[in-house]
This record gives C-alpha cells, structure tokens and sequence, in this order.
C-alpha cells in the first residue's frame, strides 16, 4: 500500500514532508508519483521551487483540500465579438488573506503554482496580479511592477492613435 | 607497448568524451570544425577508412605525428580567429581525438617512435596553457566543467606531464569563483529588490569591482535564474508568456491596453501577432497555450486590427472551444485588415474557417498550405473575394481528400486577379487531370492553355507543373515551370532550343529549392553542365534545391552515382546528422562546380581535405565524367579550383 506521506526535496536542498493528497493536488507531482510506482521511496526533487514558497503551497492545499476539482468552463462565443474578461474576483476571505503578501512573494508563488500544475492556487494568483492591475494608468503600472519605461515618446504618441479608440472598463 | 594508463584511457574515458563531443558536434558553429578533424581526427591520422579496418600493430608512431603536428599547427592558427567559447571547446576536443589516436597507436615503443611521440606532444603541450586562456575567457559554466572534466582525465591517466596543468587549473579556479561572485551579487540585488534608478546607483558605486550588476547581464553569468530575474525587468521577465496571457486574459479592456503601453516587450504582444506564435511554440511545459490565445488576442479592439496572421501549426485550444471556432472568428473578424494569412499545417481545420469572410480588401499573401479539408472550389472562392490585391496564393498538398486543381480553376485564379505574380500548387495537378481531348479540338482547354501561356509572359511564377514533361510530349509548352524545371524539362527532351534560350535570357534564372526537391544529384548536374556548355556566367544555386537534392538523393538507393558521391560524402563528413552534411554537401557542390556558378560562403575545409575529396569524387569515382565527357569542362573546374593537376595525375597525397 502506498504510503500517506511523500517526501519533496525543494531548490534549496530541503526535505519536506506532504500528505498523499496534498502532493495529488499538483498535477506535476502526481505524474512523478505514477511514473515512480513500484519504485523505492526517494524523495521527489522539485528543483524550481523553494521550501519558503512550497510550505505556502501546501498552506493552501491544505485549506483547499476538500474543494472540489475545478471544472474548466466551455466559453460560448459572444455574438457582437466584443472582448470580455474572465472574472477576477476573490471571493473566499482565507484566500484574499492568503494572497495579502509581498509581489515577490506572490510571483514566486505563481510560478511555484504554473510549477507544480496547482489549478486553483494558479487562477488564484493570476487574478490577485489581474486585480493589482486593475483601474491603474501605466505609469502605476511600472512603478507596481517595477516595469521599465524604455517607450519613447513616439512610441507613446502611436499607440495613442493606434488605440485610442477602446471601450471602457467592462 | 601500451602503457596500462594508455589503455585505460581510451578504454574508458571516451565513452563520455564523445557523448560530449555528440552535443558539440550539434552546436552549429562547432560543427565544421569537429566534423572535419575531431570526429575523423583517427581516420584521417591514419589514412583509414574506418576504425575496424585499422591494424594498429602496424601503425607509425612517426606517420601519426607527422600529420598530428600539422592539425595542431591549423588548430594553432584557427584558435587566434574563435570568437565562440564553443570553437575554443571544440580544440579541446580536437586535441582529446588526436590524443585517442595517439594512445591508440602507441604500440610501437621504439627509440624511434618514443622521440616522435616527444615530437607530438611539445607543441600540445606548449598550446594547450593558450587555448585554455582563451577558452576560459568569457565561456559558459557548462564549458567550464566540460573542460574541467577533460583535464581531470588527462591528468589522472598521465597524458601530460604535472607541470603542464596548474595554469590551467588556476585558470578554471579563478573563474570558477567569479562566476560564484557574480551569482552571489545578483541575488543580493535581487533580494533587495531595487528599482532601475537604484540599480543606477548602485552601479557607481562598485565601479572597483570588475563585475557590475549591468555587466553581468551582458556577460555569461547572465545564464543564471538569478540575473535572469533582473535581466528582463522585474514581473515582465520574470513570468513565462503563458501566464502573461493568463493574467491578461482576466484584465478589462482598458486596463489590458494600459498594461500593454508599459514598455515596448508589452506594445510588442500588441502590435505583433507573429511574436505570439513564436514565443507559444517554444513554450513546452504547457502545452495547452495556443488557438485560445490567438482568439483573445484578437479580441483586445473590437475594431479589425490585425495585419500579419499566421496560425501555422497553433495547437489546440484549452478551453474547449472549436478550433475551426476560433479561426473563423479570428479571420472574420480581421477581415478587413489582413495583409497577410497563413494557415499552413493545419489538419484539424476545415474550409468552414472562411465562412464568415465576404471580402479580403488588402490581401496580399494566402497561405493555405496542408490544410486538411479545403476544396478547390472554396479556394477558388477566396482567390476570388481577394482579387483585388492578391499576389501570392500558397496553397501546395491542400486539400488531401479533395481532389486536384485543374486548368479550369488556374484559369480562374489567373484571369481574375490581375497583381497575382506566384502560384505554388505544387502536386495538386496530375496529368491524367487533363481530359484527353485537351489538345484536340476543345476550344474551351485550349483557351485555358493561351490564358496560362499569357500568364507566363506576365511574369507569374507557378509552381506545380513538373509532371508537364508528359505534357510536353504532347506537345505542350513547357514554360508552365519555373527556371530549374524547365531547364531539367529541356534537358531531358533534348530540348537544347529552350534552354538555350533560357540561358541567354540569363541572369535572372534562379534554380529554386522546391523544384530541386524532385530532382536528383545527376539531374542537377546534367544543368550545371547545360550551364556550362551554353557559356552561362551567373547562376544562383539556392541552397535549398542543393539541399534536397542531395537529402532526396541519400534515399534514392537504386541511383547508384548517387549513393556513390555520398559514399564520398561520408568519407569526409562521417556524421549522419543531415544538419551537419548538408552544408558540407553544398560545399562539395560548389567545389565541383567552381566559379561558374555563384554559390553562398561556406567555410571551407582546409586544403588537405578538399584534395581528398577531389581525388575520390572526379579521380577515383570518375563522378564528373559521368556528367560530362567533355575533358575541357572537367579541366576547366578544376583549373577553377586551382586543382589543374588532378585529373591527370589521379592525385596526390
């Protein structure tokens, strides 16, 4: 019988310890499992990811550990072919605790979630960015996100005309 | 006799060497290097074919240094010109092969052979301090521990004497320790977290250090995740585009366009669709990236904004949406503004992609190429609604199970768009197509036949009718082909008129890659001769037709000239990947031919190899008199070449 518990070596050489059904939850992980059975229990290696960030991981695993699995919802065509953005909203209180942190803490996170194959903890991330995004002029922008101007003002005065014409915030 | 450290040397450590040597071989810069000495560095030492055939008992430890000293002199002279770590690598392992094949043939243990050992080894060993430096100099971490790795072995087998190796290894130390600087630094940066202005800063204040923050984006240590993070701005360099695409895909309009005016990477994902595809592509880790994308790309305006479409080989969506959906929408939308469509390769899509296309006013390129369902009829359709403006239509291999274009259909095609200048439907005409009255008294074919005769005379270049040469049995007028099969065409029927004609109209031919493909090695060469004979000064091989000419020949295995000249091929290449012989196989080309045709640079092999060549392929083979008998035309390549004596001589040594 496979055991309950799986053990992880993160980028900097810490071993760490996830319940089966914690480690199941990342679709990364999961493979690694099915292609190791039978063989000896080594620890799997997740070299891109730190052991700061994947307690984080496993934080919110363990919050979401009963969810149900998310389904991917089949977008119908919107007639008039207008663009129409995904919700970004955060609705579970844990979670917009949860995503209160530092951008560096978040992107690495995110990256961790893209990683592993973390669905929920992915969408959660990228909306939280989405919504840091959100309502700011590009000026904020940059100054958020550490973005470097390096547009020049022709640069800025084409895309004014080129894309002037847009529709308001839906 | 084999010194037990010899033994063990060749025995055990070249396994990994030339799994190594196997991955630089790939790097194409390397590759001509390692391909010309390392990896036939024992052959040609020895003047053998292949290693079995090698009676090492009788080897010459003297006839191996001679030919030794003279590779390490060239290689000498080529490390002055490496710019690339990796052709400094490649000396390495040029150097690792000469002494496989002097371990190899140390069997000899005479006074005699012991001096001329000595003899090998001085200028090795006197090189090796310099090509290190230079190697080390700005090289990679993985070059560093290939290096390493090699002057572990030497040392522990006792290739060389002691003294040879501390430089070296104080070398690889010292920059084995920069490079732990530079990472130390970066992540210090990192973790601080600084903005460009800070980073500024910072910068003069460790202008002492030889090693800045913005120098190490520009230098190796650039390859490290960590100076990865600073290399590409914070956040936009940090993120994958996948996930860009994900968290803009959540953005309100006008937020995503403020997030896209923010630098010009950003503006980039805007302005051009074809960066979308190229970075998706390489994106592996996710493979569920694709046709979604380019539907929400498209979707950022509701105005017909995009230009250049190429959806060549987009994979599936992830979102469950239909592809033949998301193409349609995209290309209905977009209409309007298209310059550019491409849709090649896509199987999985049928001709219901263009229903919601009334008109392409601007098209200029259609790109319809392996698409899996697409009728003539539909094709002749969008010709039609982009009449206007089209000049290249690409629509070769369309339409598997549809059927093949007719006359009727070119016709259409021809008559209705007057700027059209390019039409490949390439295998898409048989003629068992052609009603077999088609020359007779059908007034309607014979129409279409003056209709495409005129087109010719407009300059349209079609590609598609190499099965005319049937046709031109018929009678038929076989300018329905570009340069290159025409003048295969007039060739083969003896038809010199023609091609004498096309000669003289001279410089203009341009012998195109795809029609080479059909051709093999002696049918290009029966033109070179054509060229030749008829006094032509300046013709273009594009690479491509040389290149699947000589792809196409390798399988042709009952066309025994062929198998032949790449027998010689392999002599000197001795490497089976097709990346590294075809360049080698245009070379060769270009050598037989000389300067009567006008090829593209390719470096040259040293004088020594393309001797050889030429002594196997004209002398031995005789393969250029089965192209031509004429001794004038074989002497006057060679003299070309500067290899006058050649022929008569049978070669030299």
């Amino acid at each position: 019988m496979a055991s309950e518990s799986i053990s992880v070596t993160t980028s900097d050489d810490q071993t760490i310890q996830l319940s089966r059904k914690h480690a199941q939850m990342s679709q990364t992980i999961n493979s690694m499992l099915e292609d190791s059975v039978g063989a000896d229990q080594e620890a799997i290696p997740l070299p891109n990811v730190s052991s700061e960030v994947l307690k984080k991981v496993i934080d919110w695993c363990t919050h979401h550990e009963n969810d149900p699995a998310p389904v991917e919802k089949v977008k119908k065509l919107n007639k008039k072919r207008e663009y129409k953005a995904k919700n970004s909203t955060i609705s579970d209180e844990w979670d917009k605790n949860f995503v209160n942190a530092e951008l560096r803490v978040i992107v690495d996170i995110l990256l961790a979630a893209n990683y592993l194959d973390v669905k929920g903890l992915f969408e959660l991330m990228c909306k939280h960015i989405a919504n840091e995004l959100k309502g700011k002029t590009p000026d904020q922008i940059r100054e958020r996100f550490g973005i470097q101007d390096d547009l020049t003002e022709e640069d800025k005065a084409a895309m004014r005309k080129a894309w002037g014409a847009t529709k308001n915030d839906s | 006799m084999r010194t037990h450290s010899e033994e063990t040397y060749t025995r055990t450590s070249h396994s990994e060497i030339d799994r190594t040597r196997v991955a630089v071989s790939r790097d194409k810069v390397s590759t001509t290097l390692v391909s010309q000495v390392a990896n036939v560095g024992i052959l040609y030492l020895l003047n053998q074919e292949n290693t079995s055939e090698i009676d090492w008992a009788k080897v010459s430890v003297s006839q191996v240094s001679r030919r030794a000293i003279r590779i390490v002199n060239s290689m000498e002279e080529h490390s002055k010109s490496c710019k690339l770590p990796s052709e400094h690598l490649s000396l390495f392992y040029i150097l690792d092969s000469l002494i496989k094949a002097f371990m190899l043939s140390a069997k000899d243990n005479r006074e005699g052979s012991r001096a001329a050992r000595k003899k090998i080894w001085q200028p090795i060993r006197e090189k090796l301090s310099i090509w290190a430096g230079r190697l080390l100099k700005g090289t990679h971490t993985g070059d560093i521990e290939k290096i390493t790795k090699l002057m572990r072995i030497w040392r522990e087998k006792q290739v060389f004497d002691n003294e040879v190796f501390p430089p070296i290894e104080k070398m690889i130390a010292d920059r084995r320790q920069k490079r732990e600087d530079a990472k130390k630094r970066a992540a210090l940066v990192e973790i601080q977290h600084k903005g460009p202005k800070k980073r500024k800063i910072e910068k003069k204040e460790e202008e002492e250090e030889p090693l800045t923050v913005e120098s190490l984006l520009d230098s190796d240590a650039s390859t490290s995740n960590d100076v990865k993070r600073i290399k590409h701005h914070f956040f936009i360099g940090e993120l994958p585009l996948e996930i860009l695409l994900e968290i803009m895909s959540l953005l309100p309009t006008k937020s995503l366009l403020n997030m896209l005016s923010t630098c010009r990477f950003m503006r980039k994902l805007k302005t051009e669709p074809t960066i979308w595809r190229g970075q998706i592509k390489t994106l592996h880790m996710n493979p569920n990236t694709a046709a979604d994308h380019y539907l929400f790309i498209s979707r950022h305006s509701n105005r017909s904004w995009i230009e250049h479409l190429d959806l060549s080989f987009c994979r599936p969506p992830r979102t469950g949406l239909d592809m033949n959906n998301i193409i349609r929408e995209i290309i209905t939308a977009h209409q309007s503004t298209l310059k550019v469509l491409r849709l090649t390769g896509l199987n999985e899509v049928d001709e219901s992609v263009f229903d919601g296309v009334n008109e392409f006013p601007i098209l200029e390129e259609l790109d319809v190429g392996l698409i899996g369902q697409l009728s003539i009829k539909k094709l002749v359709e969008l010709v039609e609604r982009s009449k206007n403006s089209l000049k290249r239509l690409i629509a070769p291999y369309f339409g598997r199970e549809k059927g093949f274009i007719g006359l009727e259909s070119l016709h259409t095609i021809i008559t209705c768009c007057p700027e059209i200048s390019y039409i490949d439907v390439r295998d898409r005409i048989q003629h068992f197509a052609i009603p077999k009255n088609f020359f007779g008294p059908n007034q309607k074919y014979v129409q279409y036949d003056k209709d495409i005769n005129e087109a010719i005379k407009r300059g349209i270049m079609i590609l598609g009718f190499n099965t005319m040469v049937d046709r031109q049995k018929m009678g038929y007028d076989i300018r329905m082909a570009d340069g290159m099969t025409s003048l295969l065409l007039a060739s083969q029927l003896g038809n010199t008129e023609y091609a004498r004609e096309l000669i003289k109209q001279g410089e203009n031919i341009n012998i195109r890659g795809p029609m080479g493909s059909v051709l093999s090695l002696s049918k290009s060469l029966t033109i070179a001769k054509m060229l030749l004979e008829e006094g032509a000064q300046s013709y273009t091989f594009e690479e491509d037709a040389l290149v699947n000419t000589v792809y196409i020949g390798r399988h042709m295995k009952d066309e025994k000239h062929v198998e032949k000249w790449l027998h010689s091929l392999r002599y000197i290449i001795y490497d089976e990947d097709i990346n590294d012989w075809r360049g080698e196989a245009i070379e060769l080309l270009s050598n037989l031919l000389g300067d009567t045709i006008f090829m593209r640079k390719f470096i040259m092999r040293d004088d020594e190899d393309r001797r050889a060549v030429l002594r196997q392929t004209i002398c031995e083979d005789k393969f250029l008199s089965r192209v031509t008998t004429d001794t004038t035309i074989i002497q006057r390549i060679l003299l070309s070449l500067g290899e006058a004596d050649l022929y008569n001589s049978g070669g030299d040594d």
